[in-house]
């Protein structure tokens, strides 16, 4: 065996750190700003670039992406190296991995405010970008396993095991969900259509959160926990069913997304069942986080970056547990479409992900600089904030989610609805919509100071960028004992073990969803949309309405009362290339407002919300007003569709444009009736009426419950 | 501003007394304990400097960071309480329960956990030696089947990952047996629901949950035609009592006013000040208009959303709005309706207006 000699590249965790810090900062900023226009809509500035609706993605992908992504590459890159003793397989890749997701980053912030959006929630970002995420992707993915196969040590510690595991299922999720077809160049249709578009989205964004934000920081919590805390890790045993259960069952949970939707009820129940097993599988990592500071709680009294991991494990144990409970059908039937989750992913990103990082970086940046943290008493006030933030924001959101849903579900003696006005229970919550915000600024707060305390520790200290380390090769030979142990040497056949297990779940759920095709029952007097409402549809995805509105009337008899149709049936949403189901209610169900107002209420209500709705939180749009809609576009968007099997008939694109101003002139006539004004039948708006008058009226005129019966008196 | 959600629950007392027996047991144990222990321990604690600069500052921090954890997750069981209110559901309900005293037993856990550490950091600061605490602690790692710390050398496995060891202790048994609980369970569900098909599914209980309301619905009309009969629109008489005209404006200023403006002068929706009317001017056309609704003029039907009172009420208070003559009203529409004359053909009238 001879002893060698090699290099850790620390250049490269500086570089993603920097981004981390930079990135956080920035996803904090712009979710704060969110926060603000909820209950101050003239923070929308009336401008398209910071609506609400492009705001939101704006932040979810700068913070998943962004700050988590970069914090997740850099202590990937600093502990991979370590527990394989070896530097990164090539520098070069390293780079290109950095830069490109830079790129990508920015090219995200650019264009989502620009309203470039598929609207498939955490999967925003158009083809091109995502053809370079796949790239950036692979190239990540080449250089990890190559590190893995030059490695010294012989076997692989169980936080490469979660590496992989992220590797490969970003890998799948990422592809599989972004099957889209590209009309322009900033623009695609998603491959798949209503409910099985839906599960696919939900399964992706169920597993973004499970393999993005979950799996990767598991592993930098068995590098960081054990070495912060100088202690033995827990259990091997447990280490090994907890990474393999949770990785096969994770995958299965998605469809809780969508619950009481027009899902058919099997990958519902399925979805429901998996979450509640996923609770011992993840409070498996929690419990081996926790138990491994068994005889070292005496440091987590002194040292901020135990005390930041101990909060950020505890915070995970938590949020394991309420997301299976939040999966409970019945209990989901009060949750879905509030705050109450916006709470709870919050407790999850602020108090793991975030919390995580802040102790990954005050461990990591004075080791790399080899001084020693600027201020412990500014990382303890950090901690406090923090804490103090997390607590600030999630249990106003809490409180606001129950109330407004049970709001909403309260009926009166005579059968009505307490509070037909959706608007009531929005007014009801706006004060805890303004603790919240409160709550996200405490949070900023800390992350500024920990940014001024790194970089005085930066300043102070002089960085390695070259490591020296030593280690003897590895060399050939047989390895016995347990099957895992071996497993553990054998890098491919786990790489491969792995895929397959993450694999199972989401074809056992997806295939019968395609194949079969009574789960979506078709309704014949279901259309295609017209060309017009085409293009009404495709500004409702570019202004991010999906983000307050949600369009899916559960069965629930308020629902159907409250918003007097139907609840949502699987076969009306056949031609929706992508679905529009949403996930929140920050405003009405729009799926039965077909019909129901008159073009000119339309029209007033999107130039001035509160116009007719007095108090509305909604923003204005009024560039609807003054952009027009480029006709001859929609012959590219009628191919894009007939291509995925909209029956448009043979020849219809050529017509296209040509149908879309003939509707347009009737509606602009219609409201030059109702509220004598002349409207350019080419505004966008025009557009949006259309689309919105056609929603949900397909099925309307062979009703299976009439309403009106159900509260009726005496006749 | 705030909704007492807690009256409309069913059997409310019984939370508050779970709750209470849950923290008198905690208080109890307390006391116990405050008996067993050495007194002369509660006098060191009573003479404990606790000034953070001088005792190292480290631990009270511990200390804080997990009161606040306690604190952090007690208003998840407050706000859990709160579901009940407004839904009928009795599994929701059960699992309600269960959720309230999961959450009750985790923030009890924790304030146990809180008080052992406090008492592990007092013990540091009074120079007490650790073999005590450990004593402390060992009905938990018990629990957990845990190999005792100072036999840990023979479960540490002999390699390192950059000073990384691994120990290899038991999974802890209440975690297995949760798994399997849970497996079974999901095993369970799936067979009660989609083999057996012995329970609703959503679809069903929403079926279920209509049929209900019809029988509610059919309650409350024989009880109407008991008690003398209930509002509609051949019943229905204009009322200026100053409540029906009050609450009249409440409900216009809420849902009407959008369309209408709020003084009636019209908008989207037709004047309401003037003489001329499009479905009628009587109080029973009026009722009727807002009853049924006009959804082909955008008009929507209010039955679904306003009570017969409610709707009698703002009916008397449009009726009050006509001759209010408010500045920039919309033009005439419809046809001159004068009060005193009867309203021949109205039915027909509004009848036709619908085709």
């Amino acid at each position: 065996m001879a002893l060698e000699q090699f290099q850790y590249d620390n250049k490269i965790v500086k570089y993603f750190s920097l981004a981390t810090v930079v990135f956080g900062l920035v996803g904090m900023l712009v979710g704060l700003t969110a926060a603000i226009q909820l209950f101050y809509p003239i923070f929308n500035f009336d401008l398209p670039y910071t609506t609400f609706g492009r705001i939101r993605p704006l932040h979810t992908n700068a913070i998943i992406f962004a700050f988590v992504g970069n914090a997740m590459f850099a202590g990937i890159y600093y502990s991979m190296q370590r527990l394989l003793k070896t530097r990164m397989f090539s520098d070069l890749l390293s780079y290109i991995h950095f830069w490109g997701w830079q790129l990508i980053i920015v090219a995200a912030a650019i264009t989502l405010p620009l309203g470039f959006t598929t609207s498939k929630e955490y999967a925003e970002l158009e083809w091109p970008i995502d053809i370079a995420i796949t790239l950036i992707w692979v190239v990540f993915g080449i250089n990890m396993i190559g590190t893995i196969l030059k490695r010294r040590e012989r076997h692989m510690y169980v936080a490469i095991w979660f590496y992989i595991a992220t590797f490969v299922t970003v890998a799948v999720l990422h592809v599989v969900n972004s099957f889209a077809i590209p009309v322009s160049f900033m623009k695609s249709y998603s491959m798949f259509a209503g409910v099985q578009d839906a599960l696919v989205q939900w399964w992706y964004g169920h597993n973004a959160v499970a393999f993005f934000l979950t799996t990767p920081f598991l592993g930098l919590m068995y590098y960081y926990l054990p070495k912060a805390a100088n202690r033995p890790v827990y259990s091997y045993k447990l280490s090994i069913i907890h990474f393999w259960s949770l990785i096969f069952i994770y995958i299965w949970a998605g469809p809780h997304h969508l619950l009481y939707t027009s899902l058919p009820d099997w990958a519902q129940s399925l979805g429901m069942v998996f979450s509640v097993m996923l609770i011992a599988p993840s409070w498996g990592g929690m419990l081996n986080g926790l138990f491994t500071l068994r005889g070292a709680w005496d440091r987590v009294r002194e040292d901020p970056v135990l005390k930041f991991m101990v909060v950020a494990v505890t915070a995970y144990g938590m949020v394991t547990l309420e997301g299976p409970l939040l999966s409970i059908k019945s209990i989901n039937a009060v949750a879905h479409f509030t705050d109450w989750i916006i709470a709870h992913v919050h407790v999850g990103g602020l108090g793991w992900n975030g919390f995580l990082t802040f102790g990954m970086l005050y461990w990591m940046i004075p080791r790399m600089w080899s001084t020693k943290l600027y201020s412990v008493k500014l990382a303890n006030f950090h901690f406090w904030i923090g804490i103090l933030g997390i607590i600030f924001y999630a249990l106003p959101l809490y409180v606001a989610g129950l109330t407004q849903s049970l709001m909403w579900q309260e009926f009166n003696e005579n059968g009505q609805l307490q509070y037909a006005n959706f608007l009531e229970t929005v007014i009801q919550i706006v004060p805890m919509y303004m603790l919240r915000a409160l709550g996200g600024a405490l949070y900023l707060t800390g992350a500024i100071v920990m940014t001024y305390n790194l970089s005085k520790t930066m300043k102070q200290g002089s960085f390695i960028a070259n490591e020296d380390a030593e280690a003897y090769a590895l060399e050939k030979k047989q390895v016995s004992g347990k099957w895992h142990y071996v497993l553990e040497s054998k890098p491919i056949l786990f790489t491969i073990l792995t895929t397959v297990a993450i694999l199972i779940g989401g074809v056992f759920e997806m295939v019968p969803a395609f194949l079969i095709k009574s789960n979506v029952p078709t309704i014949s007097s279901v259309k295609p949309y017209t060309p017009l409402e085409l293009e009404g549809r495709d500004i409702y995805i570019r202004e991010g309405c999906v983000s307050c509105h949600t369009q899916m009337v559960r069965p629930f008899r308020n629902e159907t009362l409250r918003y007097q149709g139907e609840y949502s049936k699987a076969g009306e949403f056949v031609y929706d290339h992508p679905f529009l189901w949403g996930s929140k209610r920050t405003g009405p169900d729009l799926h039965r407002v077909g019909s129901k107002y008159l073009d000119s209420w339309h029209y007033q209500h999107m130039l001035d919300p509160t116009s007719m709705s007095p108090g509305s939180l909604m923003p204005s749009y009024p560039w609807l007003f003054e952009q027009a809609v480029d006709a001859a576009s929609v012959r590219s968007k009628i191919v894009a569709m007939q291509k995925l099997g909209v029956p448009y008939q043979q020849g219809y694109e050529t017509i296209a444009a040509q149908d879309l101003l003939a509707q347009a002139q009737q509606i602009s006539e219609r409201l030059n009736q109702e509220l004598n004004i002349d409207v350019v039948p080419e505004m966008e708006i025009v557009a949006l009426i259309a689309y919105l008058q056609r929603l949900g009226v397909d099925i309307k005129g062979n009703p299976t419950a009439s309403l009106n019966e159900l509260t009726r008196k005496g006749e | 501003m705030f909704k007492h959600y807690f009256e409309l629950i069913d059997n409310v007392s019984i939370w508050p007394l779970i709750s209470l027996a849950i923290f008198f047991g905690f208080f109890l144990l307390l006391i116990w304990w405050l008996f067993k222990v050495d007194k002369k321990y509660i006098q060191k604690m009573k003479n404990l400097p606790l000034d953070e600069e001088k005792s190292s500052g480290s631990g009270q921090s511990a200390a804080k960071s997990l009161l606040c954890f306690a604190v952090f997750m007690t208003p998840l069981g407050l706000t859990a309480q709160d579901l009940s209110s407004g839904i009928t559901h009795e599994t929701l309900v059960t699992w309600l329960a269960l959720l309230v005293v999961i959450i009750a037993i985790l923030v009890l856990l924790v304030v146990i956990y809180t008080l052992s550490v406090l008492k592990v950091v007092l013990n540091r600061q009074t120079g007490e030696t650790q073999p005590q605490v450990k004593k402390q602690w060992n009905w938990f790692w018990k629990l957990n089947k845990s190999v005792p710390q100072e036999k840990e050398a023979s479960i540490l496995l002999d390699h390192d990952y950059d000073g990384i060891r691994e120990l290899d202790n038991h999974l802890p048994p209440w975690w297995t047996a949760f798994f399997y609980i849970t497996i079974v369970y999901g095993i369970i569900y799936m067979f009660v629901y989609h083999v057996f098909e012995a329970a609703p599914l959503p679809e069903e209980l929403y079926e279920i949950a209509v049929a209900e309301a019809r029988t509610d619905a059919a309650a409350r009309l024989a009880e109407a035609s008991v008690s003398g009969g209930g509002i509609d629109e051949s019943t229905v008489t204009f009322s200026d009592e100053p409540a029906v005209i009050e609450n009249g404006k409440k409900v216009y200023d809420m849902q009407c006013a959008s369309c209408h403006r709020d003084d009636g002068g019209g908008n989207i929706g037709p004047n309401l000040t003037d003489d001329y009317w499009l479905h009628g001017g009587s109080i029973n056309d009026i009722y009727k208009t807002i009853r049924y609704g006009v959804p082909q003029k955008g008009m929507i039907s209010w039955e679904p959303l306003l009570s017969p009172e409610q709707m009698r009420d703002v009916s008397s208070y449009i009726i009050t709005l006509v001759g209010t003559n408010p500045p920039n009203a919309k033009d005439a529409q419809g046809e001159l309706f004068q009060p005193d004359a009867v309203p021949v053909n109205s039915e027909e009238e509004a009848n036709s207006a619908e085709v």
